[in-house]
């Protein structure tokens, strides 16, 4: 056996499917001692996903070798579907089999059994280099949710603004322009807070459809952490329940200031 | 880049001529290719895409250009006399041309949209112009996808696509590519497979990249050297579907050109469909069913066919190559 890991909570995985399905087609998994990871472009090349699911985040978690799964996200987010909101999951590889097990069980005994055929998929990774973000932002995720979807009705474009003051979403169109201030507020419960740490202000540009996407992920954690730099692709994100099982970052190239 | 060149003072919406689109492009570019295909409706018979380029616009090939148009507001005349003046020697170093046929296999092999852009790439890259230099207005709404770089679209974009992709930048000019000793980080041995995918990444560089790549919805009536492939594009093939009625004289293919008219269906109807035929299209399938289900009768009442009728060459006649024709 390739690979044998056991989910304690199949909605984990649902989550990150569903999380990545807008923006990437088919994808290895790529799992390791390490857990699994997953890095892959969006068709433009505009966005990147990176997945970090930490073997810690599994009740048992066994890779004898290095193995690359290629999958189809939309299949995979079938399979995850027939999963109940605490079913577990058993991921099974057998060396050099092309495919997949994945079999869920509900606490009332029922269990669902797949096998997914493999795919081979030819991907680029890149190399993504320390980034020392000059404005680091947290804030809970359904807000930056709302934010972006709210702003995605007047235009294609917004603007992110960090300063010590607070974070800025500014958005033009044909109705006119606007925008949203987020200042840094307390709260009980981190996802409650929004914080920043800025070394110096930056003001950036991008497609605000990439965010929307991104913003889907929402799901996966209370908190959305957002990294800005003058001139470098914004990082948008979440760790998966807990930061010791993982997380789930999204970058996005910025645009051209006009 | 979109389906509209959107350069400030080029090609906007409705502009036609020299003026409005390669004098301000060759300033620029050194080359300006336009890309046209012809024989995307027919029946029968391939599809043939030209690349018309000029390298020297001097007074004599400006004066052809002037004269150039859609190659379907031609007459039959016109369009030969307009393809010995546009295919002559005498432009030799001053133009360059090429043709790049996808058969009736290859359409059947995917689709009838994908085997016309291919066949405008090959017939670009037949035209051996340094990538660096070349700027390609293809007519339509679509872009080659093989002249594109990794992750630009090349289906006809929305207003809203245009507006997202305007002064976007792409991860690449921020992350560099992994090398593949990086890649291979989990310990993974080097399997065949992915010697193979080392060969198609040098098959991949060597791929024609032009600098910029414009589709321009009715260029062939707007911008002259799309109207000069258009030409050179439906001649070959008028000439192509010549060749093939001598092939196949039961078709009358030298007349309606494999298009879909009543002579055609007619013939069709009396000696069934031949290997120059486009099997997926609908016209085409429905006469093929018919076929099998009059065999199926015949075998049931044990009845031989007649095979008087049949065309005097059978469908024997294996795969035609995809055929390029260069010429600088």
């Amino acid at each position: 056996m390739a690979l044998e890991a056991h989910l304690q909570q199949a909605a984990l995985l649902k989550k990150v499917a569903e999380s990545m399905k807008d923006l990437c087609k088919d994808v290895n998994f790529d799992c390791s001692e390490k857990g699994i990871e997953v890095q892959c472009m969006d068709s433009s090349h505009v966005a990147l996903v990176s997945l970090l699911l930490r073997e810690s985040a599994f009740s048992e978690f066994k890779c004898d070798r290095p193995v690359s799964l290629g999958m189809n996200i939309d299949s995979l987010s079938k399979i995850l579907k027939m999963t109940g909101a605490n079913d577990s999951l058993k991921i099974r590889h057998q060396t050099d089999a092309d495919t997949v097990n994945f079999q869920c069980e509900g606490s009332d005994d029922r269990i669902a059994d797949f096998d997914l055929k493999l795919m081979t998929i030819e991907s680029e990774h890149m190399e993504i280099p320390e980034q020392h973000y000059k404005v680091v932002a947290k804030l809970p995720s359904a807000e930056f949710q709302k934010v972006c979807r709210d702003l995605k009705e007047f235009g294609e474009t917004i603007q992110i603004q960090g300063t010590k003051e607070g974070l800025k979403f500014m958005v033009q169109g044909d109705l006119g322009s606007g925008n949203v201030m987020l200042k840094p507020r307390e709260g009980e419960k981190p996802e409650e807070k929004v914080s920043l740490t800025v070394h110096e202000p930056v003001t950036a540009t991008f497609a605000l459809r990439y965010l929307v996407n991104f913003s889907k992920a929402e799901k996966l954690c209370g908190s959305v952490e957002l990294g800005l730099g003058p001139d470098a692709p914004l990082l948008v994100k979440y760790d998966l329940e807990s930061s010791d099982k993982g997380h789930m970052q999204f970058y996005l190239a910025p645009k051209i200031d006009e | 880049m979109g389906c509209v060149q959107r350069d400030k003072d080029v090609g906007s919406v409705g502009s036609v001529g020299l003026d409005s689109w390669e004098r301000p492009l060759w300033r620029e570019t050194r080359v300006v290719c336009g890309v046209d295909e012809a024989g995307r409706g027919p029946l029968a018979g391939p599809v043939v895409a030209a690349a018309f380029a000029v390298l020297s616009p001097d007074s004599e090939v400006l004066e052809l250009l002037s004269r150039v148009n859609d190659s379907k507001q031609l007459a039959e005349q016109q369009r030969e006399e307009l393809y010995q003046e546009l295919t002559d020697e005498k432009f030799l170093h001053r133009t360059v041309w090429a043709v790049a046929e996808s058969s009736a296999a290859d359409i059947d092999a995917c689709n009838i949209l994908q085997a016309s852009l291919s066949a405008m790439a090959r017939a670009v890259e037949a035209l051996k112009v340094p990538d660096q230099e070349l700027h390609v207005l293809v007519d339509g709404c679509n872009r080659p996808p093989e002249l594109l770089a990794d992750g630009e679209k090349w289906t006809r974009m929305s207003q809203r696509d245009i507006e997202a992709a305007k002064n976007q930048r792409k991860l690449s000019q921020f992350f560099s590519k992994k090398s593949k000793s990086e890649k291979s980080e989990l310990g993974e041995m080097e399997t065949d497979d992915m010697k193979d995918m080392k060969d198609v990444d040098v098959k991949h560089v060597k791929r024609c990249r032009p600098k910029k790549v414009d589709a321009v919805i009715e260029g062939d009536g707007r911008v002259p050297s799309i109207s000069a492939a258009s030409i050179i594009a439906k001649v070959h093939r008028d000439r192509l579907m010549e060749g093939l009625d001598k092939e196949y004289p039961a078709y009358g293919f030298k007349a309606h050109k494999g298009y879909g008219t009543e002579a055609h269906m007619q013939a069709i109807r009396e000696h069934g469909v031949c290997i120059e035929h486009r099997k997926s299209f609908a016209p085409i399938r429905q006469a093929l069913e018919k076929q099998s289900d009059i065999s199926a009768f015949g075998a049931a009442t044990n009845a031989t066919s007649a095979t008087s009728s049949k065309p005097k060459k059978t469908p024997s006649k294996g795969t035609k190559k995809t055929g390029l024709k260069a010429k600088g």
